[in-house]
């Protein structure tokens, strides 16, 4: 072997392995770039679930209700042994407030417009009501007139609460869709919300109640149902419903409410 | 003392029956052909394998060990005239042969002559036998007396004993395997050190191994060139002191791999 022949041989295997250095560096950068894409893509398919989910948030500021009882909020610890007792109890309130809404539609009385709309929506039965007499109740006593400022819901924040639910109208859309789909609580809770956040009350009612059945020890549904039937003048209600729960569960934010609501009267 | 010109010797591409590597491939093929010998009514066996694998050292090997209790009859060269193989067997017998007589004479005689003889006729690189050539080992076989053990490379083989002829014979067939990647390093090392080479033995890696039996794909007779060669570049490196080369390292494989052509790169 002369020197000629070694330094060759050396050249070449050299060449050869920055080729090789070369191809891994390239390997690996394609691996990175794919790696940060998929990353990119995820969160980024992520962060549309959540907004699709979560309509929330940003409409949450306009709803006075909503941001006062969000900030006193406490999460309560579910009473575990009420939990069946609940469930059987709401079953039978839902029979009779079945038979309350037959006699609702035969009596033509003011609520004629609020009705309609109600009929439509209350063709589920009612979780969260369960007093018997509730009918009779009503007829009993009379009708609070509630001032247009008990519902804390100033005029140029619900219009733009209104302009940012119509940008939103995909997402209801969607919400329902999803919701026919997997009947889950997070969709129903996140429609009730929505309908809240745009006054539209007999939906908020509904879709409270479809929230309340899935899992009825939550407060919030009981406290959009409550605020649904306030807004609607029906304050009654809204203070059975919410007294209702506070038999069974313990929540700050659906006692306060119930407080407010009983002081207005 | 490192003297990697005395090492390459041992490299050198020569059947060398003193030193034996007790390969897994090796030590099978060993067993199948003792007990091919023991077994009586099996008169062919065809050892099959890549060229370099160690089929022919292996075969000397056997017949070596075999020597002393059995007549053996080793041909490398097949290229014989029928006569002329007869002529063989009668020499190895220590028989005279009349060149005068006619053949079918000529084989009743030996015939007769091994009948009673324990022996075994090795034939190396037996695809090169031609047609004729086999239809008398077939006829010489069939009279059970004899007993054949050829070697043939593995492609040209496989086509030989599809042959009608061949096929519907009592045979024992075993294909021979180069070296696992595992076994490489032992080899190398076993190599050197039977030679006193124990300080080169050391400057081997498992790394190094593996990157040679890559290289060689296992084959004996190119892992010998390879140490070959591999001795000639560290000789050279030594004497004109490349410090960078004291050691074997990837380049140093790598241009004994562009020497010998084992890298497409």
């Amino acid at each position: 072997m002369n020197n000629m022949e070694f330094y060759e041989l050396e050249k070449k295997a050299k060449r050869i392995q920055n080729k090789r250095l070369l191809k891994v560096i390239f390997i690996l950068l394609v691996i990175l770039v794919v790696c940060v894409y998929l990353l990119i893509t995820f969160f980024l398919s992520k962060n549309e679930t959540i907004e699709q989910s979560v309509p929330k948030p940003k409409s949450e500021k306009n709803v006075t209700i909503a941001k006062q009882e969000k900030n006193e909020s406490k999460k309560f610890e579910l009473v575990n042994e009420k939990k069946d007792f609940s469930l059987k109890k709401s079953e039978n309130s839902l029979e009779k407030v079945s038979k309350e809404k037959v006699k609702m539609k035969d009596n033509k009385n003011n609520r004629k417009n609020d009705l309609k709309v109600q009929n439509n929506y209350d063709t589920i039965k009612l979780s969260p009501i369960i007093d018997t007499n509730l009918h009779e109740n009503n007829k009993s006593q009379n009708r609070v007139k509630i001032p247009q400022n008990s519902v804390n819901i100033p005029e140029k924040k619900i219009e733009k609460t209104l302009n940012l639910t119509t940008k939103v109208l995909n997402t209801e859309e969607s919400l329902l869709k999803r919701y026919k789909v997997s009947e889950d609580y997070d969709s129903a809770i996140a429609l009730a919300r929505l309908n809240f956040e745009k006054r539209n009350f007999p939906k908020t009612i509904f879709w409270a109640k479809k929230a309340s059945k899935l899992i009825p020890n939550d407060d919030e549904a009981w406290i959009l149902y409550a605020k649904a039937k306030f807004a609607q003048n029906k304050v009654d209600d809204a203070i059975k419903a919410l007294s209702f729960y506070m038999k069974y569960y313990n929540s700050n934010k659906v006692e306060k409410l119930l407080l407010k609501y009983r002081s207005s009267k | 003392m490192r003297d990697f010109n005395s090492a390459k010797e041992i490299f050198k591409d020569v059947i060398d029956t003193s030193f034996y590597f007790d390969s897994l491939s090796a030590e099978f093929a060993k067993k199948m052909i003792r007990d091919f010998i023991f077994q009586k009514n099996v008169p062919l066996m065809f050892m099959i394998g890549d060229p370099g694998v160690g089929k022919s050292y292996l075969l000397r090997l056997i017949e070596k060990e075999i020597k002393h209790k059995y007549l053996t009859v080793f041909l490398d060269n097949p290229f014989f005239d029928k006569k002329d193989f007869l002529e063989l067997l009668y020499k190895a017998k220590g028989l005279n042969f009349d060149k005068d007589k006619n053949f079918n004479d000529l084989k009743n005689e030996i015939i007769r002559e091994y009948k009673d003889i324990k022996h075994v006729i090795f034939i190396d690189e037996a695809q090169l036998l031609s047609e004729e050539q086999f239809e008398l080992l077939r006829i010489l076989s069939d009279t059970k007396v004899f007993k054949f053990v050829f070697t043939m490379h593995k492609e040209e083989g496989k086509e030989i004993l599809k042959r009608k002829h061949i096929k519907s014979r009592d045979k024992s067939v075993i294909e021979i395997n180069g070296l696992h990647k595992n076994e490489v390093l032992r080899y190398i090392q076993s190599s050197l050190i039977s030679n006193s080479f124990m300080e080169i033995a050391q400057m081997f890696s498992k790394n190094h191994a593996l990157k040679i039996a890559r290289y060689s794909s296992g084959n004996f007779r190119v892992i010998k060139r390879f140490l070959y060669k591999l001795m000639v570049l560290l000789d050279f490196a030594k004497k004109n002191s490349l410090k960078r080369y004291e050691q074997i390292n990837s380049t140093l494989l790598l241009m004994v791999a562009i020497d010998l052509g084992l890298t497409n790169e």
